[in-house]
């Protein structure tokens, strides 16, 4: 197995890559940041956060099929499986194959590309679907704490109101009773809306 | 027949004092604690019928003022709470509340209960 090259390796997974191994059919186990690393001089990047950035993550939107499609046409014997630990709790485990003609230089990038694009998906797709719980807990929260108490005390001072307004003008007594009846319709809508 | 003695345990300002005005209106004799201890050092002395708790207290919950309540909790109580999955209601039912009220609930079925507490009392003597 290689050794884990610092620097870039920490560096991808302050990005978020996780420590993924990649086992070769010919039994060699690499991980897939240093397979990153080994596409790059470590001296020729001043600012690795800046070429990533500028760089990097621009060519592996822009990867383009075609070209990895090829060299995996010639595939022979090099096969990289992949597997996820779990990320944020969330269990991302899959497996994925790559071919790529050993001895061929572009070989290691074929690869490199080819494992990009879905390893950036599940990682997006696993931080969106983390997102998106956040963001239900915290509508929820926020409708619990905040908006359900401040209807609930507006139900009921209007209805202390309504009763004030009935006893010193009884002819305002239904539009009092109107509202009162709006803002019942507001207790229950809510109601029905914080049940999901 | 005296009116009902209710204690109302909430912690939110404006609806701890919409909620008692609104049952001072209704000639209720209501006392109210803004969290649990207060709740405890207060309701073995008030003689109260009716205990209406919110769950969510700063210093505790509504599940455990009854249950340290003892021997000292009012024959009739009623929790309030903002969640009302079905583990909630269960968990009030098994501490002794007769009701859990989801919050926002309209006044009325607030009253619905008094109402039915009265009937019950009045039976009862």
């Amino acid at each position: 197995m290689t050794t884990r090259t610092p620097g870039y390796c920490d560096l991808l997974q302050e990005f978020g890559f996780p420590a993924v191994k990649i086992k070769t059919t010919d039994g060699e186990v690499i991980e897939y940041n240093n397979l990153f690393s080994r596409l790059v001089d470590p001296e020729a990047v001043r600012e690795p956060r800046r070429w990533f950035t500028d760089c990097v993550r621009p060519e592996i939107a822009a990867a383009d099929r075609d070209r990895w499609e090829i060299a995996f046409s010639k595939r022979t014997s090099v096969q990289a499986q992949v597997s996820f630990g779990p990320i944020n709790g969330q269990e991302l485990d899959f497996e994925m194959r790559c071919f790529a003609e050993p001895g061929n230089g572009d070989a290691i990038i074929c690869i490199f590309i080819a494992l990009t694009g879905p390893i950036l998906e599940r990682l997006f797709d696993a931080h969106t679907a983390k997102g998106c719980d956040l963001e239900r807990k915290r509508i929820r929260d926020e409708l619990h704490k905040g908006i359900s108490q401040q209807i609930l005390g507006a139900a009921f001072a209007w209805k202390i109101l309504a009763h004030k307004i009935e006893t010193l003008n009884g002819s305002l007594g239904k539009e009092a009773s109107d509202l009162a009846a709006l803002l019942n319709d507001a207790v229950r809508d809510l109601q029905n809306l914080m049940r999901f | 027949m005296r009116s009902l003695r209710l204690f109302l345990v909430e912690n939110h300002a404006d609806t701890i004092k919409y909620m008692q005005l609104f049952l001072e209106q209704l000639n209720y004799d209501i006392r109210v604690a803004p969290d649990m201890a207060t709740a405890l050092r207060d309701i073995p002395n008030s003689r109260c019928d009716v205990l209406i708790s919110d769950i969510g207290l700063p210093d505790g919950d509504g599940w455990q003022l009854l249950e340290k309540l003892g021997s000292n909790r009012p024959p009739i109580a009623i929790a309030m709470s903002g969640y009302g999955t079905g583990n909630d209601q269960q968990k009030s039912h098994a501490v002794g509340y007769s009701h859990h009220l989801i919050k926002p609930f309209t006044p009325e079925v607030l009253l619905a209960i008094l109402r039915d507490a009265e009937k019950l009392r009045g039976d009862q003597t």
